[in-house]
């Protein structure tokens, strides 16, 4: 019998050992940002939904106004808006199922809501949220999602999955490279504007601009994973609620789509895309920055094929709200609604036959009848 | 709760464990045995607190039900008495699993049939309702042979809530479990069955986590694209679906029986490498062999087994299996699959009568086909997609090739599976060999002697399969 009891003990102890030193490490590194509320040394970009639901749950008097959308949207400064005390709530590969969830959560967690900004992309139509629910970077807040807590919480810290990666990567910004320029770069404004800034990434821009404009990089598509599939009429549903609430709640909706940059632009499913455009002119009237034009055919206003940078926020503003004092070109911004979108997406759709010598098989299709769409 | 959940791994296990031996360290026997039934509905009210009342209305109904046998037994009642209490037992508990189960498929078939345009009720399962349905049932029947007597109500809810059978089995009998709760040695933690219940439970856990979920998004990707499958495609995913239920469902087995074994309760073995079985017969006496228990005692013998000639074996037999596979699900597909294993059961026997011996290997070849391709009627969710699955697998959807053969300047197109695994023909051959020819985890658990080698495994199997918990899945059999 001793042997069983040492045999156990053994095995037990072991687990449990084991096991622990792997949590306590996950929740010292704790790579998503789940239990931090000083983002000042995080070492790779935190689960942005959660933690800005998180930020919001305590403090719903702060703001009244949000501005959702993906990534890109990062690059707006609300601070420009005056119309309301907003927050930058987007988060990465955001799409309207998260936002709708997310402004019912927050109305009913007591926050007074007066404005409401939605940024949509070419891959918002694409995009299943469902797959979000289970991806550490991107998994709605618990409260949100409807997830059991502990199962969050666990596939967080009980997990060995980028172990290393992520521990050599706490080691290296929180110790061996500590005040490198690379490891200082991002500043995660979570606690005021909300946004993600890089001042850092405009600064080396503007010290060798050409180079930056001649970059590789603007030859490469961006698609986030999922983007591929057919999510419209979810997606359009989502908006047709957010729609519906938004009037409900007597909260000001104001929705438009993203410039996107040529080379992505010119990589997704057009016609999937002037669908989706029609259909939700049909449901709201919105901004569209997106389409050929003389932002989104030039890369200095790119920092990648994704994001577009600050000042294009700017221009943006100035489009929707007349403010702030910035330059736009007349091409850029097109307030699309259910009576003028038919002409809108012909007028879009010459641009690209002018070119349909240079699209994928897809668009080229596209291209050659979309006189005819839509219809 | 699942048993490869955080919640019951980390807490309550452990807790109910530990409150347990406390209780009965203290000689407190009746309170160990209460916390035991109290943990046990707690565990079963995780799911959905509202079927609560449902086991509760049901335990004492039936504990009524086999008491006022024991009464009528005892005060020397006759015998139509005690069958009308037996029927009016078994017609209450068929009509309750009836209307949570068939409730939906008996209106479809109605509709069908009849042309009308009935309702469906749409309504949920409760977890585990066909097993202690099943549990229950044989121990009325038992208690009308004179075989059970319980007259503790707290003895008869243990005997049917004990968490590690009541949500997917084994499905047990009163008289097997009974004297092991009342024994006084088990009611002291023994080291010896919690050593071998700790290996057993890491085995089944690293059989569900590595093994079970990692192959089931195969056999989802195959039978969610029927349509599109060709010749290797469709093997690919009936073999999948074919190794991904019984390591799905023998691990849940094999964590039941080491939760158990913990508590010093031994609940019978449910598995003994199904596919190794060289004949369909041989096959039963392996797969699931609590539910072939249970259908020999219950529904074959009752209906006259073999002793009332060959044909009426034969139709026994079949109306055994038929019960089998609609106990499985409310649907056809289900029917027709026990249907061909009743069918295959019966050629076996006349097989077995001609006296005439397979080679070993091709008796287990031809088995283990049977069973892959039945499987298929099992898994799918429409008839038209079983049926596209076996076309694809004679090879009338074609007989595309993975697209590696490109390589070799042939190309054949893409499979569906590829986007999944690529590894895949790999890791179904190693996990044939290893249900064909590896000792299973009752062999390995029965003849467990603690040594360093079993301890570094199992330290390094459970530190791998707990921190992939996060992807946890429920298990197929809570479907059933």
């Amino acid at each position: 019998m001793k042997a069983f009891k040492i045999w156990t003990m053994t095995v037990f102890w072991s687990i449990v050992v084991l096991v622990g030193v792997v949590v306590v490490i996950n929740v010292v590194v704790d790579a998503y940002g789940i239990l931090r509320t000083d983002f000042s040394r995080q070492s790779q970009v935190p689960n942005m939904n959660f933690i800005k639901v998180k930020y919001l749950i305590g403090n719903t008097k702060k703001y009244d106004s949000l501005l959702f959308g993906s990534s890109r949207v990062e690059n707006i400064d609300i601070k420009k808006i005056t119309a309301g005390r907003y927050y930058n709530m987007t988060y990465p590969v955001g799409v309207p199922q998260e936002h709708l969830e997310n402004i019912r959560f927050l109305l009913n967690s007591g926050m007074s809501i007066k404005n409401v900004m939605i940024g949509l992309d070419d891959f918002s139509c694409h995009v299943d949220p469902q797959q979000h629910r289970f991806d550490l970077d991107l998994q709605p807040h618990p409260a949100v999602s409807g997830k059991k807590v502990q199962v969050f919480y666990s596939e967080y810290f009980l997990k060995l999955r980028k172990f290393i990666p992520q521990l050599t990567a706490y080691i290296r910004h929180n110790y061996t490279n500590r005040n490198s320029p690379s490891e200082t770069r991002i500043i995660y404004d979570i606690h005021e504007t909300g946004r993600i800034l890089c001042p850092v990434c405009d600064e080396d821009i503007e010290r060798n601009v050409d180079a930056h404009i001649r970059s590789g990089e603007f030859n490469k598509p961006f698609h986030s994973v999922g983007d591929t599939g057919d999510n419209i009429t979810n997606t359009l549903a989502a908006m047709k609620e957010i729609v519906a609430l938004t009037k409900q709640k007597h909260i000001t909706l104001i929705v438009f789509i993203n410039p996107i940059h040529k080379t992505t632009y010119l990589d997704t499913n057009l016609s999937q895309f002037a669908l989706f455009k029609k259909e939700l002119a049909t449901i709201t009237d919105y901004y569209d920055f997106s389409g050929l034009n003389s932002i989104t055919t030039n890369n200095y206003n790119y920092y990648e094929t994704s994001h577009y940078r600050p000042f294009v926020g700017d221009m943006m503003l100035k489009v929707m709200f007349g403010k702030p004092d910035v330059k736009v070109p007349r091409d850029f911004g097109f307030h699309s609604t259910r009576t003028n979108i038919d002409a809108h997406l012909k007028s879009q759709c010459r641009e690209i036959r002018k070119i349909r010598n240079k699209l994928n098989n897809v668009n080229a299709a596209f291209a050659g009848s979309c006189e005819q769409i839509p219809n | 709760m699942l048993f490869n959940s955080f919640e019951f791994i980390f807490v309550f296990l452990p807790v109910t464990l530990v409150v347990y031996f406390l209780l009965n360290k203290r000689k407190l026997t009746k309170a160990a045995t209460a916390w035991l039934v109290f943990a046990s509905l707690f565990f079963y009210s995780w799911w959905n607190v509202k079927y609560l009342a449902l086991i509760v209305g049901s335990i004492i109904f039936n504990f009524a039900i086999g008491t006022a046998l024991a009464k009528i037994a005892k005060s020397d009642g006759t015998e139509w008495s005690k069958k009308s209490v037996l029927i009016f037992g078994l017609v209450a508990n068929v009509l309750l699993l009836g209307y949570y189960k068939y409730a939906d498929f008996f209106i479809g078939n109605i509709n069908t049939l009849v042309g009308l345009q009935l309702t469906f009720q749409k309504i949920i399962l409760p977890l585990g309702i066909s097993f202690f349905t099943f549990t229950q049932i044989a121990y009325i029947v038992d208690a009308y042979a004179g075989k059970a007597r319980e007259y503790d109500l707290l003895n008869y809810a243990l005997f049917v809530t004990f968490f590690p059978h009541l949500l997917a089995g084994p499905i047990i009998h009163h008289k097997e479990m009974m004297p092991q709760f009342a024994s006084m040695r088990n009611k002291v933690l023994n080291y010896r069955n919690l050593s071998r219940a700790l290996f057993l439970f890491f085995i089944g856990l690293s059989k569900k986590i590595i093994i079970a979920d990692s192959i089931s998004p195969i056999a989802n990707a195959g039978f969610d694209a029927s349509a599109q499958l060709t010749f290797l495609d469709a093997w690919v995913t009936s073999l999948s679906y074919t190794f991904q239920i019984y390591f799905d469902f023998s691990a849940y087995t094999d964590i039941a029986l080491a939760a158990s074994l913990m508590f010093n309760i031994r609940l019978p073995f449910n598995f003994n490498s199904p596919y190794k079985a060289t004949d369909i017969t041989d096959f039963w006496r392996r797969w699931h062999m609590t539910l072939s228990r249970f259908l020999r005692d219950y529904v074959y013998i009752p209906l006259g087994g073999n002793r009332l000639g060959s044909f009426r074996t034969y139709f026994n037999l079949m109306a055994t299996f038929l019960v089998g596979g609609l106990w499985h699900g409310a649907g056809w597909t289900f029917v027709l699959w026990g249907f061909l294993h009743g069918a295959a059961t019966v050629v076996h026997r006349v097989w077995t009568k001609l006296e005439i011996d397979l080679p070993r290997f091709l008796a287990w070849f031809i088995t283990i086909n049977f069973i892959n391709i039945t499987w298929v009627f099992f898994r799918a969710r429409t008839w038209e997609d079983a049926l596209r699955i076996l076309r694809a697998m004679t090879g009338m959807h074609g007989m595309e090739l993975s697209s590696r053969f490109e390589r070799l300047g042939i190309n054949f197109g893409s499979l569906v599976f590829m986007h999944v695994n690529k590894n895949i023909f790999y890791v179904l051959a190693l996990l044939m060999l290893i249900a064909a020819l590896v000792k299973n985890s009752n062999d390995l658990s029965e003849t467990f002697k603690p040594n360093w080698k079993n301890a570094s495994a199992i330290i390094i199997i459970a530190f791998y399969t707990l921190l992939s918990l996060h992807n946890v899945t429920e298990f197929l059999y809570f479907n059933f």
